[in-house]
């Protein structure tokens, strides 16, 4: 048994001997039941067609936009940097309603990050847009490496009428998160 | 464990939906997030059902695995971070429940009786997971990822996408903790490395004139 004062090896020799496998106890039949009960994993929607542009370089943004079937690009909104809540600073942009704008948003980061989870939401009155059409989904969230510098990420939305509306993305890596809202007013047009 | 073109084709199957694939993908894995899993859940018995939840989640999300990273990196880092949801969400429903148990927990772990030879290896193992689940969320992960289970410095900082000093330094204030925890001396706070002071602390900043946060 271990006495006040002992290593640093010590301790790490005591952690190392909880690397014992637990008893199987139905543990994998219960998951299959889970997982089987669950469905086929999520389709990324928009955001499989997104990747492939997220990583490019710059001068194919304005590809991307044609592809979708873009009519106005509209805003780059910057992640601001604190813990958690908006930050009464966001960047504003007019959307006319009759078209469909693509937000691109900047993660920049001081280093590359392997696994950063992302999450972008909408509130009623703004649809994610992909192939012509409005999807369902309020928000995604995914998984995704950032670059050292700038990681631009750009989402295709559309204002369903007038109104000032924000839109919240967030990212977290480790501990640190950062979250900030892009404010778009739709207007008519 | 499949490599290469094997280990490929398992994804795109699992990807597609196929369970058995998923399942294949994450055998040499299970008894590893098991045993994470144990230093975020509640209570032993609740381990599992963490366990489950985060790799679920992990299936659910296969299909924005692109390659850029190991399989086995992707995979923990999810599951880290569904440990990390649970444990922060479960946080602020029952700070109140934790506080009330805490005089009696901290006795326990710090002022019971004294540690003998007689204290078998089941109730040490016990004592030291139970200590664990107290360690600051931040530092824990790391601890079990490299003290435990045996990961490198460059797989925890990939796994928990932070620069390798980030991983020592938390290393080394988790182990502090658990030392405490445990009622065990600790080094004086002097000497320890600080996160701040690790040259290259992951930050993510505006590309604008945003002032860089602190710790």
């Amino acid at each position: 048994m271990n006495n006040p004062g002992e290593s640093g090896r010590d301790l790490r020799d005591r952690l190392r001997e909880l690397r014992v496998d637990p008893p199987e106890s139905g543990f994998s039949a219960s998951l299959h039941r889970r997982l089987v009960a669950e469905g086929a994993p999520r389709t990324p929607g928009i955001w499989r067609r997104i990747w492939p542009v997220a990583n490019a370089p710059r001068l194919l943004w304005p590809g991307f936009a044609l592809a979708a079937g873009v009519a106005a690009i509209v805003a780059v909104a910057y992640l601001r940097e604190h813990r958690a809540g908006p930050s009464g600073s966001a960047v504003s942009a007019d959307v006319p309603a009759t078209k469909v704008a693509v937000v691109r948003v900047n993660l920049s980061a001081d280093v590359a990050v392997e696994s950063a989870q992302i999450r972008v939401s909408l509130p009623e009155g703004l649809v994610f847009w992909a192939d012509g059409q409005a999807l369902a989904q309020r928000a995604f969230e995914w998984t995704q490496p950032l670059r050292a510098g700038d990681n631009e990420i750009p989402i295709a939305v559309r204002g369903l009428r007038p109104g000032r509306y924000r839109m919240t993305v967030s990212a977290r890596f480790g501990d640190q998160r950062v979250e900030d809202e892009v404010v778009l007013e739709v207007v008519d047009g | 464990m499949p490599r290469g073109d094997d280990l490929d084709a398992l994804i795109a199957r699992a990807q597609d939906g196929d369970v058995r694939a998923f399942e294949e993908l994450l055998a040499s894995h299970l008894p590893q997030v098991r045993r994470f899993a144990r230093a975020f859940a509640v209570s032993e018995p609740d381990a599992d059902d963490l366990a489950q939840e985060a790799l679920i989640k992990a299936y659910k999300s296969l299909r924005l695995f692109r390659y850029q990273s190991a399989f086995s990196s992707w995979l923990y880092a999810i599951v880290r971070n569904a440990f990390l949801d649970a444990a922060r969400s479960r946080a602020g429903r029952q700070r109140s429940l934790e506080e009330s148990l805490q005089p009696a927990h901290t006795e326990d772990l710090a002022g019971g009786p004294p540690p003998d030879e007689r204290l078998d290896r089941d109730q040490e193992h016990r004592r030291l997971w139970r200590a664990l689940r107290q360690v600051p969320l931040e530092f824990r992960a790391a601890l079990v990822l490299f003290d435990i289970e045996g990961c490198t410095y460059d797989e925890v900082a990939a796994i928990e996408g932070v620069p390798v000093g980030t991983v020592k330094s938390r290393l080394s204030r988790g182990r502090t903790h658990l030392r405490r925890l445990l009622g065990e001396e600790a080094e004086p706070a002097a000497a320890r490395p600080q996160p701040d002071e690790e040259p290259g602390t992951n930050q993510v900043t505006a590309t604008s004139n945003v002032p860089r946060r602190g710790s």
